[in-house]
């Protein structure tokens, strides 16, 4: 197994709308590509914190006078942060992970691919994840992903955590 | 021409739905629903697993398609021949992302314009700043089941009016936003549908609908609505000449799952401009109502009550019928 590509970031409310290019290549054929994603903290629940972002967020987009109805409300019991991540192959559009767990592993072949991920041979060449920053709630996110190729007879449980 | 019941925004396993596939679509089905738009975020995977069996089992019509999720706002596109990205798009270069959408064979519809943005909801507020609005095709006006419980629905009508009063040819549809399966599928909420009058009964049938404004949006009942001028009779989506008109109105009706909200039509409004020009209660069988239609637009509302509705609400509402100035 060879780790192809690792990035560790502390994302904060400036880097929101940010997509981060993380371009690597593979040396070789793998039998399997596997990214790994990590951030947190995922939940931002205290309420002296999320009741301003709340508030803002209503001046912002409403017009004056509205307010949120408890219908809206029960929709926001905590505000997340959230980062999702495409992968290209080249040229090409492999998929994207736009899923909320903070913990994830991407699995790409010829054989089978994650949900939102097209099958592909791991190949030799330029590949690409990108990293979208979707909303950091207040202070800061860590992220860490890394890129695994696996050979013949490497397994998906021996990838390290990241 | 019938007019079917889709639901056209869904999202499945391949994004952050809890969907497989075939249960959205045998879940739409038990519905009433005829067809289905898949639209998970960022990805078009899922049309992978849509079998010719499945297809025969459900009997769905399936449009095939991807939400973009961007920083600037959410947009339905559907039935691209090949992937048009949607990363890098700003609110600057958001035509140029349309354009490449319409030579790909898409067609492009706002989703809940007027929910809001991050962090409570990342970049789901619409803030691209859109010059050709000609390619785009429709507004979700309605976002979600029970669609007046909901502060972005109110806020999404006017801003689309407003967008037709500019002169604008936009059609209309409703989306649920549907990542999972009901607790108690027998006890829906309250549904709706986008009705798509088609020509044929096919995936070509409901996009050629959708870019040709030949949609509606209902909880129920399904606004029949034409208008004549001299000898030639108008459906949605096309221009009559303004000037004296008839319009024809009835209901038909769709949705039987939300027999169980009490769904009442009680009357029906023609709005030209953004103005209630007639009005006239429901009964039974075809109206006709003579006009004056000024240069702009005329769409058919249907107004009433249902189970918790606190009130008069709109049940229904068509896309427009464009009235253009005589040559």
């Amino acid at each position: 197994m060879d780790k192809l590509m690792e990035y560790q970031a502390v994302f904060c409310l400036e880097d929101v709308q940010r997509n981060v290019l993380l371009p690597f290549t593979l040396p070789q054929d793998y039998e399997q590509l596997a990214v790994r994603l990590h951030y947190g903290p995922k939940e931002v629940r205290d309420p002296e914190i999320i009741r301003p972002r709340i508030e803002e967020c209503v001046r912002k987009y409403f017009p004056p006078g509205v307010t949120l109805t408890e219908k809206d409300m029960e929709e926001y019991p905590c505000l997340l942060n959230f980062v999702t991540l495409s992968l290209d192959c080249g040229e090409e559009y492999v998929g994207c992970a736009h899923r909320h767990p903070p913990d994830q592993t991407i699995l790409v072949s010829e054989r089978e691919a994650s949900p939102g991920f097209f099958r592909r041979r791991a190949g030799k060449g330029p590949w690409r994840v990108v990293l979208h920053v979707q909303a950091v709630v207040a202070g800061t996110v860590d992220c860490h992903v890394a890129v695994f190729g696996l050979k013949g007879g490497e397994r998906v449980d021996e990838i390290p955590a990241v | 021409m019938k007019y079917l019941p889709f639901e056209l925004h869904n999202h499945t396993r391949h994004s952050d739905g809890r969907f497989l596939t075939g249960e959205l679509l045998r879940s739409c089905a038990a519905y009433g629903y005829r067809g289905a738009a898949l639209t998970d975020h960022n990805v078009f995977t899922a049309v992978g697993e849509v079998t010719p069996e499945l297809l025969a089992e459900t009997g769905m019509i399936v449009i095939p398609g991807i939400e973009w999720t961007t920083f600037y706002g959410h947009l339905l596109v559907l039935g691209c021949k090949r992937y048009v990205d949607w990363r890098f798009v700003t609110p600057d270069t958001i035509d140029h992302a349309l354009m490449e959408i319409r030579e790909a064979g898409g067609i492009a519809g706002i989703a809940h314009p007027c929910e809001v943005g991050a962090p409570l909801m990342c970049g789901c507020h619409w803030d691209f700043k859109v010059t050709r609005w000609d390619l785009v095709s429709y507004v979700e006006v309605w976002s979600e089941e029970n669609p007046h419980k909901r502060t972005k629905n109110a806020l999404a009508l006017p801003w689309y009016d407003a967008l037709l009063n500019a002169g604008h040819r936009l059609g209309v549809s409703a989306g649920r936003d549907w990542h999972a399966a009901d607790s108690d599928p027998s006890n829906p909420p309250l549904l709706t549908a986008t009705c798509l009058g088609m020509e044929s009964e096919d995936t070509g049938g409901a996009m050629a609908a959708l870019r040709e404004g030949r949609s509606l949006v209902t909880l129920g009942p399904v606004p029949v609505f034409s208008v004549k001028h001299g000898d030639r009779i108008y459906g949605l989506g096309e221009s009559v000449p303004a000037g004296e008109i008839s319009a024809a109105v009835g209901l038909d009706s769709a949705l039987p799952n939300n027999r169980a909200w009490e769904v009442k039509p009680e009357c029906i409004r023609l709005v030209m401009n953004g103005r209630t020009v007639a009005e006239l209660p429901c009964g039974d069988g075809r109206r006709k109502v003579s006009l004056t239609a000024a240069s702009g637009w005329l769409r058919m509302e249907v107004w009433g009550t249902y189970r918790e509705s606190q009130g008069e609400r709109m049940l229904a509402l068509t896309s427009p019928i464009y009235v253009e100035e005589s040559p």
